[in-house]
């Protein structure tokens, strides 16, 4: 029976007005509603009693069918038989399942623990990845190892295992409620090593070492550890990505923070003995500081794809500062340990924290290779030898970063003017914070699209088939680029995949990888019937922001611009789609130096989204901060300023004050200042953003390094060189730990360094700095780098002030033909170089050779920055001495006199 | 039989997102397959339950076919698909069941089991979905909510979430639609038997 629609709107407007009155008051309400229609009063008042009868809600019949269709969780109980075993009681439950204390009658009698795995699990796989095991779990035998006898199946179907019943705690509460101080707590640890050590000999590695598997009790008024679940964790196959792990709606319930980088990744990496030294290192952690390396509340709060992040990227702190940045917690585990937070601190400084961090490397490699060799450092740390683990050394390289920033300098390089006899300008290291800035932007976005599809890209292979064999990530990837072929019939998903696929490229750096992809996907999206503009704008955009990546500017440009046709048609002018684009074309042409062009753009797309009802400070600041740099660049630095407050300003509103882009934006700022000589302020600013990317991304992050050097540029411009040189060698200290040695980050820091030591008048330590510098450059495959003369120049510079022009000149002859091909003519690089080479060969009594070098960079210098600038000051004085030397004392003082202001 | 392809699952959950409706009839066979044979499993497990949810079940499917953070839009999506698909297992199921007990299977039911059948009726259930039917025919929307409620397992402050609706607003919707298929049942249940 269909009702008409317009009495049952009536219907619902009464029933709402009434269903919060009384029976009497409801109805005398509708009979006044309802005049002119009872039967409408007395279907509302009957609806109103169904509504007050309540019983047996249909939710109940509902569970109660799906009950009875689906069986459900049955509860295990005492006295219940399961397999040879009786259940005696349950005695703990945890994210795999529940333990049970249960009695064998056969063979012999004795007490077991026996622990049913929850629901969900194929349970004849467990079963049979446990048999495969089962011979060489049986070889185990040590005091510090709890056997596991059998596996089996219960009569619902769910895989159970039996071992040896351990009455005890798990150690870290053992630990506490004992308050055992460090040296015992060190103890108890050495023979859980042990423990680790001979299953790892009889070739079983337990994959989920944790306090709860590592269970104390008192043996002989001794306190005795056991590990646990041996040879359970493999056959139960739990990793991060696994169904065990993950329940409703994607959280994360289990043990996250014990897990090990090669088991958080998603790729079927190698485990092996290393992953359950990583595991010991957090134990041993969380033994001595009495708190995780990561607060377990932000690994899962934040999500699975930011939880495998952290876990693989993000550097702990060391032990002895964790328990500072502890505060009160830090001063009740102390309290646990029997001592004070300060002196508790002291003694994990050092040996602890080194022997601790290098347990937990990221990298396999970095680790200890077995848990014997963890001990034996502990025991020569107990013993007060020299312990193997040091500060901790290169962690990981971000090769990501590498592909970004080499094609950032160069295009820093192209549009700053700063650099010269060792005084760096700002943009340089302005632009590698914008870059910094733009991809951390960016890969916020993607991450969660590339985390997910990574995740079903990893569920799709036989794990059988990759078994005990490294699968990469790259191959991982073609498998899945291969498998889109194969959904020719749905082009839409096709198309869509297509270009995920090319985005997870892109963001590992496999640029060339991407390309096809992406291209082929905007071709098929050209083909959709129904025509699809967005898809096409957006598969545009994909393409155009990779083609930003590879340096292809202009093509990029061409992009977007038809991406934006599409856009202005579909969404109008007004759009916040079309502002965004006109911001990411302007950024195309900011980079290509097309200044001009992209000012306008950056001014309409700001006034668009300022237009919009909710403008997104994340967009406006965004464009705002574009805008800033361009004409920081330009040398609008009255604009710039205000417009670097406003972006500041923005941020701070839409992410609060503790947020690593806050501290770019106050980096930004300060730059600005420092360029209007308002040094204090600057250094104020620069500091302050240097302590925020300090508290909110760690001590070792690139973010950190660039506000260092830009903060020892600073020092340098207020003549405080002294103070200058120890922040340079903390931001090349960074980088040499992201990146390792042959980077051009490395080669940058060293770069200034050398000019830094230079200037103090430390030739020798200049020289070496310089050589260093020249070989990361050469080593990175920057050969064709202006940067890179840059180095030769500083190097030539050096050796000619220290006696050794012939080694000079082929280096600065390299200078030069290397700007010479790079820069556009007339730059004051190229300048730079020529002069240097003159003066150089000038040092070799070639002087005719190299006259109309220098006189030649001389009028450069002058027609191009003026006569005021200090590079056109340098390459005066360079004439200057360059003719005194060749003894024509009349041209030097003709050149002096010319410019009035040359010192003799 | 190939496992369904995850990407499958969230490329479709994506398109119907986005307004493609035939996207939803390639999702749903392959939610429905995906609950059907966890369910089968499940029967064979140790006993009847107790507690057993078809949220819990939805949610499973949901790891198992899309397996990962999406947003939450597609995974509401995601669950109108698997509230349909285990609404029709339930239904499929119910009218079994109501058929082996004409025929005297009822016998065959181990205790705890005919007691169960006893508190939630099959019968219950199918006039719950015929009433769903006849609910949708005047008010799609709450015949959709209630799907969502009972079959999907989504909690009222999901589905103000969900439809981006008040919570207060969501509570006497269902307050009305579950008083009109109570009313709808019973008349049901009185004309016909």
């Amino acid at each position: 029976m269909a009702m008409d629609p317009e009495r049952w709107r009536r219907i619902e407007r009464l029933y709402y007005a009434a269903a919060d009155l009384g029976a009497e008051e409801a109805r005398r309400f509708l009979e006044r509603a309802c005049a002119d229609d009872p039967a409408l009063a007395r279907e509302v008042e009957e609806l109103l009693r169904h509504d007050a009868q309540g019983g047996r809600s249909w939710g109940d019949a509902v569970a109660g069918v799906a009950g009875l269709v689906l069986g459900g969780a049955a509860e295990i109980g005492p006295g219940q038989a399961i397999g040879r075993y009786r259940i005696l009681e349950s005695i703990g439950r945890g994210g795999m399942g529940e333990v049970f204390k249960a009695e064998q009658i056969e063979p012999i009698r004795r007490i077991i623990a026996l622990k049913v795995i929850k629901p969900g699990m194929d349970t004849r796989a467990v079963v049979a990845r446990f048999e495969s095991e089962r011979q060489a779990v049986a070889l185990m035998d040590h005091p510090g190892i709890a056997k596991v006898f059998d596996a089996g199946a219960t009569d619902g179907g769910r895989p159970y295992f039996t071992m040896e019943y351990v009455p005890g705690v798990p150690i870290t509460r053992y630990c506490d409620e004992a308050r055992l101080p460090i040296q015992a707590r060190l103890d108890l640890f050495l023979q859980v090593c042990e423990g680790v050590q001979h299953a790892h000999q009889k070739g079983i590695i337990h994959r989920d070492i944790k306090p709860s598997n590592v269970l104390v009790g008192d043996v002989d008024g001794r306190p005795c550890p056991k590990i646990i679940d041996f040879g359970i964790a493999k056959a139960t196959a739990a990793r991060l990505t696994g169904l065990g792990t993950v329940t409703e709606l994607g959280q994360v319930v289990g043990t996250p923070e014990y897990m090990s980088p090669e088991q958080a990744s998603m790729a079927d990496a190698v485990v092996d003995t290393r992953t359950d030294v990583y595991s010991l290192g957090i134990l041993l952690y969380e033994l001595l500081v009495g708190a995780l390396p990561f607060d377990r509340r932000t690994l899962i709060s934040s999500g699975l794809s930011s939880l495998q992040h952290t876990i693989r990227t993000v550097d702990p702190l060391r032990p002895s500062a964790r328990l500072i940045a502890l505060g009160p917690a830090g001063a009740r585990a102390a309290g646990d340990r029997g001592t004070e937070p300060g002196l508790l601190a002291r003694r994990l400084r050092g040996d602890l924290d080194w022997i601790t961090l290098k347990a937990m490397e990221k990298d396999p490699d970095g680790r200890y290779a077995s848990p014997a060799g963890l001990a034996a450092d502990l025991r020569s740390h107990l013993l007060h030898r020299p312990v193997v683990a040091g500060p901790p050394g290169p962690a990981y390289r971000a090769k990501k970063f590498v592909l970004r920033h080499r094609f950032g300098a160069v295009a820093a390089l192209l549009i700053s003017a700063a650099i010269v006899a060792g005084t760096a300008g700002t943009a340089a290291g302005l632009m590698r914070a914008r870059l910094a800035e733009r991809q951390a932007l960016s890969e916020a976005a993607t991450s969660r699209q590339v985390s997910r599809f990574m995740v079903d890209l990893f569920r799709v292979p036989d794990p059988s088939v990759s078994r005990g064999r490294e699968v990469t990530v790259r191959e991982v990837l073609d498998r899945g680029a291969g498998r889109i072929e194969a959904l020719e019939e749905q082009p839409e998903v096709k198309a869509r995949l297509m270009a995920t696929m090319g985005e997870v490229y892109a963001n590992l750096g496999l640029l060339d990888a991407a390309r096809p992809l992406l291209e082929d996907s905007l071709a098929l999206r050209r083909t959709l019937r129904p025509a699809a503009p967005a898809e096409v704008a957006e598969g545009l955009r994909l393409l155009a922001s990779l083609e930003v990546d590879s340096g292809r500017d202009g093509r990029a440009a061409d992009l977007l611009r038809e991406s934006l046709d599409l856009r202005r048609a579909s969404d109008g002018e007004e759009s916040r789609q079309v502002a965004i684009l006109l911001s990411d074309l302007a950024h195309a042409l900011f980079k290509q130096d097309r200044l001009d062009e992209a000012e306008p753009l950056y001014r309409r797309s700001i006034a668009t989204l300022e237009r919009l009802p909710e403008p997104g400070s994340a967009d406006l600041a965004d464009a705002i901060g574009g805008l800033a740099q361009l004409l920081h660049v330009k040398g609008d630095f009255a604009e710039a300023e205000t417009l670097f407050r406003r972006s500041l300003a923005e941020r701070r509103a839409a992410w609060g004050d503790d947020h690593p882009g806050v501290a770019e934006s106050q980096h930004n700022l300060a730059a600005v200042l420092h360029d209007r000589l308002r040094l204090d302020e600057a250094e104020a600013l620069y500091r302050q953003s240097l302590a925020l990317s300090e508290k909110v991304q760690g001590g070792e992050h690139p973010d950190l390094s660039t506000t260092l050097s830009s903060l020892a540029r600073l020092l340098v411009d207020k003549g405080d060189l002294a103070g200058a040189e120890p922040l340079l060698a903390r931001a090349l200290a960074i980088d040499l730990r992201l990146y390792g040695e042959n980077d051009e980050n490395v080669a940058y820091d060293l770069k200034e360094l050398g000019n830094l030591q230079r200037r103090r008048g430390l030739l020798a330590e200049a020289e070496a700095s310089f050589r260093r510098s020249v070989a990361a450059y050469r080593e990175a495959g920057a050969a064709s780098s202006p940067y890179l003369a840059v180095a030769l120049n500083g190097l030539g510079g050096t050796l000619i002030e220290t006696g050794r022009a012939r080694e000079a000149e082929p280096l600065l002859r390299e200078s030069l033909g290397i700007t010479k091909g790079s820069l556009p003519e007339g730059h004051w690089l190229v300048q730079t170089s020529m002069s240097l080479l003159g003066e150089c060969l000038g040092a070799l009594r070639r002087h005719a050779e190299g006259e109309r070098l220098v006189v030649e960079a001389l009028e450069g210098f002058q027609s191009s920055l003026g006569a005021g600038d200090p590079r056109t000051q340098a390459a005066l004085e360079r004439v200057v001495r360059f003719y005194r030397s060749w003894g024509r004392p009349d041209q030097a003082a003709l050149w002096a006199g010319r410019q009035g202001t040359a010192r003799p | 039989m190939a496992e369904s392809d995850p990407r499958t699952v969230t490329g479709l959950l994506q398109a119907w997102r986005e307004g493609d409706r035939g996207a939803l009839d390639s999702l749903l066979p392959l939610v429905y397959e995906r609950l059907r044979r966890m369910a089968r499993a499940r029967l064979r497990s140790e006993r009847p339950g107790h507690t057993l949810q078809t949220t819990a079940l939805v949610h499973e499917a949901y790891l198992r076919l899309v397996g990962a953070e999406i947003p939450w839009k597609d995974r509401v999506h995601f669950y109108g698909a698997a509230a349909q698909a285990m609404r029709r297992i339930l239904v499929d199921h119910a009218r079994a069941r109501s058929a082996t007990r004409r025929g005297g299977g009822a016998a065959r039911l181990p205790l705890e089991a005919a007691l169960d059948v006893a508190a939630a009726a099959p019968e219950q259930l199918l006039r719950l979905d015929e009433a769903l039917k006849s609910l949708e025919r005047h008010d799609a929307r709450k015949s959709r909510l209630v799907e969502l409620h009972y079959f999907g397992g989504l909690t009222l402050e999901e589905l103000a979430l969900a439809t981006e609706t008040p919570p207060r607003t969501i509570e006497r919707e269902m307050r009305l639609a579950r008083a009109w298929l109570r009313r709808e049942a019973a008349s049901a249940h009185g004309h016909g038997s």
